[in-house]
C-alpha cells in the first residue's frame, strides 16, 4: 500500500467497440510526477486506454481516477475539459488558425492578460521556441510544431500529461533529442505524463514505468529495467528487445542445460529439475570468445558501426543472436565461440505459444 | 516560362472560337429578319418623368420670375391667397397678370425615374441577401443537427435535407404560396423568400457538415483538453476552420440562390425577370430584354464571385 494516493488509478478497465475487446481489465497506478509509458505494437488498445483516461472515450467497466477524483465509470464520464488533462496528439493538432503564441494562450484564456503573458513567455522559453512566436503552425518544423503542441499543453499546468504518440512523425535524430528533452522539461515541472508508443526506444528514454499492452491486456507494469530483464511474459520477451528463445532443460535450482552450454543464474519462474523450458537469449548477453566450448556458425551479419550483429546457429540446430564488438569481424560461414553471460534465466514454459 | 511563351496560339485559337460563335449566332439572326430595337430598352433603366404643376384655386398669375433653367411663379387667388411653385422655364404655359381657373396647368418639372430594369434588380437583389441570410442561419444550425449524436435532432434535420432537395423549388414555391402562404395568411414576399431560405438552407447544412467533417477530429479534442466545452471549441476552434473551406461551394451556394430567385415571379413578385416580362408584352422587344436581364444577372453573380475569391485571399492568410 502507497503512502499517497496515485494521481493516476485505472482499476479493471473494460473497453469494447463491437465484437473488438480494446482494453480488458487493464489496471495500473501513476504517483505524482512520475512519467509512464504505454508500449505495445498497433492495435493493441494503447491509444483508446489514453483517450478513455482523457475523457474521449466512456468505459464499459472499471474505474479510472485522476488526484484522487473518479471521472470514469460505466456511467460517468467526466467531460475532457473538466478532467485538468492536458494532451499532446500524435499531429500535435496545433489550431492552425492561430500562432504560436496563440496557440499556447488558448488553455489558459480565463487568466488575467499579465498572468498569461508571462506564462506565455514562461513556455516559450522552456521548450525553446521565443523566436517564434508569432509564426503560424504551417511555418514551423515538425519538430517545433511539437514543441509549440508540448507548450500549449503544458500552460494551464494540468495535473496529467497525456502524449499520444508524440514523436512518430518525426526523423529518428530528431526523435532522439527531443525525446531527452521533453523528460528534462517534464521532470523539471514535476509533471505527471503518461504516453503512448509503440517505440521501445522512446519508451526507454522517456518512461519512469513501462506498461506493455498486447490484444487489450496489461501484461506488465514495471520499470524498464524489469521490462527488459524480468518480462513477465512472453510476448513481452519477444516484444521488447531483441531476443531469441532456445530450448532448455532445468538441471536444478538456477541451471538450465541448453543449446549454449550449461547456463547460471536466478530463474524468472520457479522450476522444478528435468522442466524443459525455453529460455530467453538477448543478443548482448551473447560474448564472443575464440576459444569457447560452444563454437556456432554465422548465418548472416549486420555491421552497426561499433558493434556487429551476428545471427548463429548453434551445434544444436537452434538459432540466437550475438552483438560483437566490430572488431571481430567474421565471414558468414565460420565458426565463432560464444559465452553466454546471463545473470537473470527469463524461461518460460515450453512451446508455450503467443496467442493472437 | 515555356508555359507562357506557348499560350498565345492557344488564345488565338479560343478568339477564333469565339468569334465564330458570334458570327454564326448573328447570321441566323439576320435570316430571321429581326428587327433589332436596341434604342428601347435604356428608357427601362432609368426615364425621366414630366411632374404637372397645376394651379389649386381660380385666381391670377401675379409674378413669373425666370432664373435660368427654372422659373418661380406667383399665383394669387380671388381671396388673397397666394402660392408659388418652380417650374422648368421652358416649360412655362402662363404669363404674368393671366386669369387662371382651378386645374389649369402652369407648367412642369422634368425627374428621373427609376426604370422596371433596375426596380426589379433591385427586388431581386433584397430578395436574395434577406434569403442567403436566412439560410445561412437555417443551414448552419441544420448542419450542426446533421452532426449531432441525439437520434431525434439528427433525423429530423436528415428528413427536412431529403424533402428539399428531392422536391423542385418550383413546387414547392407554389406550395410555399398558394397552400401555407394562405392556411397562415403570408404576403407574397414571405412566402418567396420563406421558399427560397429553406431551399438553399437545406443544401447549405449539407456544406456545412461536409465543412465540420473535414476539419480533423483532433481540433476538437485538442481545444477539449485545454477546457473549452464542446460548444465553445465548436464556436472558437471547429467553425472558423470549417468557414474557410466551406466558403468556394458556400458562394457557389449563393450564386445558385441569385439565379433560382428569378422562379419567385410565377407568385408575382416583380424581380429582374418578372419586369423583363412585364417590357416585353408592352415593346415586344424580346431578344433584347432577354439578353440584357441574363446580362444583369450575370453582373450581379459576378461580382459576388469576385467578392468571395477576395474573402479567400485574405482569410488564406494564415494557411
Amino acid at each position: 500500500m502507497q503512502n499517497t494516493s496515485p494521481l493516476l488509478q485505472v482499476e479493471q478497465v473494460c473497453k469494447s467497440f463491437g465484437t473488438n475487446q480494446v482494453a480488458n481489465e487493464v489496471s495500473f497506478s501513476m504517483a505524482k510526477g512520475e512519467i509512464g509509458c504505454l508500449l505495445g505494437p498497433s492495435g493493441c488498445g494503447k491509444t483508446t486506454l489514453l483517450r478513455v483516461i482523457a475523457g474521449f472515450e466512456a468505459i464499459d467497466k472499471g474505474l479510472v481516477q485522476i488526484n484522487g477524483k473518479v471521472v470514469s465509470t460505466p456511467i460517468l464520464n467526466v467531460p475532457p475539459e473538466n478532467r485538468s488533462i492536458g494532451m499532446v496528439f500524435q499531429d500535435y493538432a496545433l489550431f492552425p488558425h492561430l500562432t504560436a503564441l496563440q496557440n499556447i494562450e488558448f488553455g489558459i484564456r480565463g487568466k488575467t492578460s499579465r498572468l498569461r503573458k508571462e506564462k506565455v513567455k514562461t513556455m516559450l522559453d522552456l521548450v525553446g521556441m521565443a523566436e517564434a512566436a508569432d509564426k503560424y503552425p504551417h511555418e514551423l518544423s515538425g519538430g517545433q510544431q511539437q514543441r509549440v503542441a508540448l507548450a500549449r499543453a503544458l500552460a494551464p499546468e494540468p495535473e496529467l500529461l497525456l502524449l499520444d504518440e508524440p514523436f512518430s512523425n518525426l526523423d529518428a535524430l530528431l526523435r532522439d533529442r527531443l525525446t531527452v528533452e521533453v523528460r528534462d522539461i517534464l521532470k523539471e515541472l514535476g509533471t505527471t505524463a503518461l504516453m503512448v508508443t509503440h517505440n521501445q526506444h522512446e519508451a526507454f528514454s522517456v518512461a519512469d514505468k513501462i506498461g506493455v499492452l498486447f490484444y487489450g491486456t496489461m501484461q506488465q507494469w514495471g520499470n524498464a529495467y524489469d521490462v527488459y530483464h524480468r518480462p513477465a511474459s512472453l510476448e513481452v520477451a519477444t516484444f521488447v528487445g531483441d531476443g531469441a528463445l532456445v530450448t532448455g532443460v532445468v538441471t536444478g535450482p538456477g541451471q538450465v542445460e541448453s543449446g549454449l552450454g550449461l547456463l547460471k543464474g536466478n530463474l524468472s519462474l520457479p522450476c522444478e529439475s528435468g522442466c524443459e523450458v525455453d529460455l530467453l537469449v538477448r543478443p548482448e548477453d551473447v560474448l564472443h570468445v575464440d576459444h569457447a566450448q560452444v563454437q556456432a556458425r554465422v548465418l548472416h551479419k549486420s555491421f552497426r558501426g561499433p558493434n556487429i550483429l551476428y545471427q548463429l546457429e548453434l551445434p544444436s540446430g537452434e538459432q540466437c543472436r550475438a552483438l560483437v564488438s566490430s572488431h571481430h569481424n567474421h565471414t558468414i560461414g565460420d565458426y565463432i565461440g560464444i559465452f553466454p553471460e546471463v545473470d537473470n534465466l527469463v524461461v518460460f514454459p515450453k512451446n508455450l505459444t503467443i496467442q493472437p | 516560362m515555356n508555359a507562357t511563351q506557348n499560350t498565345w496560339p492557344w488564345k488565338v485559337l479560343l478568339a477564333v472560337i469565339l468569334i465564330g460563335m458570334a458570327a454564326a449566332i448573328y447570321g441566323s439572326v439576320k435570316k430571321i429578319d429581326y428587327e433589332w430595337r436596341w434604342y428601347r430598352v435604356p428608357q427601362y433603366f432609368v426615364y425621366q418623368g414630366e411632374e404637372v404643376h397645376k394651379i389649386p384655386f381660380d385666381g391670377r398669375i401675379t409674378a413669373v420670375v425666370a432664373n435660368g433653367d427654372v422659373s418661380t411663379v406667383t399665383m394669387t387667388s380671388e381671396s388673397d391667397e397666394v402660392k408659388t411653385v418652380t417650374v422648368d422655364t421652358k416649360t412655362i404655359k402662363v404669363s404674368e397678370g393671366e386669369d387662371l381657373f382651378v386645374g389649369d396647368t402652369v407648367g412642369f418639372t422634368a425627374t428621373w425615374h427609376l426604370g422596371p430594369l433596375v426596380k426589379g434588380l433591385w427586388t431581386t437583389m433584397w430578395l436574395s441577401a434577406i434569403s442567403s441570410v436566412l439560410a445561412l442561419a437555417i443551414g448552419l444550425c441544420t448542419g450542426l443537427a446533421r452532426i449531432s449524436k441525439n437520434y431525434t435532432v439528427n433525423m429530423l434535420a436528415a428528413i427536412y435535407v431529403e424533402i428539399i432537395r428531392g422536391t423542385p423549388l418550383l413546387v414547392q414555391i407554389f406550395i410555399a404560396y398558394f397552400f401555407i402562404g394562405t392556411v397562415f395568411n403570408l404576403s407574397r414576399n414571405v412566402a418567396g423568400v420563406g421558399a427560397l431560405a429553406l431551399f438553399a438552407g437545406a443544401y447549405v447544412a449539407e456544406i456545412v457538415r461536409a465543412g465540420i467533417q473535414s476539419i480533423p477530429r483532433g481540433q476538437m479534442e485538442a481545444a477539449r483538453s485545454l477546457g473549452m466545452t464542446m460548444p465553445q471549441a465548436m464556436m472558437d476552434i471547429v467553425l472558423p476552420q470549417a468557414f474557410k473551406r466551406i466558403l468556394p461551394p458556400l458562394s457557389g451556394q449563393f450564386i445558385s440562390l441569385i439565379k433560382d430567385s428569378s422562379l419567385v415571379s410565377v407568385i408575382a413578385i416583380t424581380d429582374l425577370t418578372k419586369s423583363g416580362r412585364e417590357i416585353i408584352t408592352s415593346t415586344f422587344a424580346t431578344f433584347e430584354v432577354w439578353l440584357v436581364v441574363a446580362a444583369m444577372y450575370l453582373l450581379v453573380t459576378s461580382l459576388l464571385s469576385q467578392l468571395v475569391f477576395y474573402m479567400e485571399r485574405r482569410l488564406a492568410i494564415s494557411d
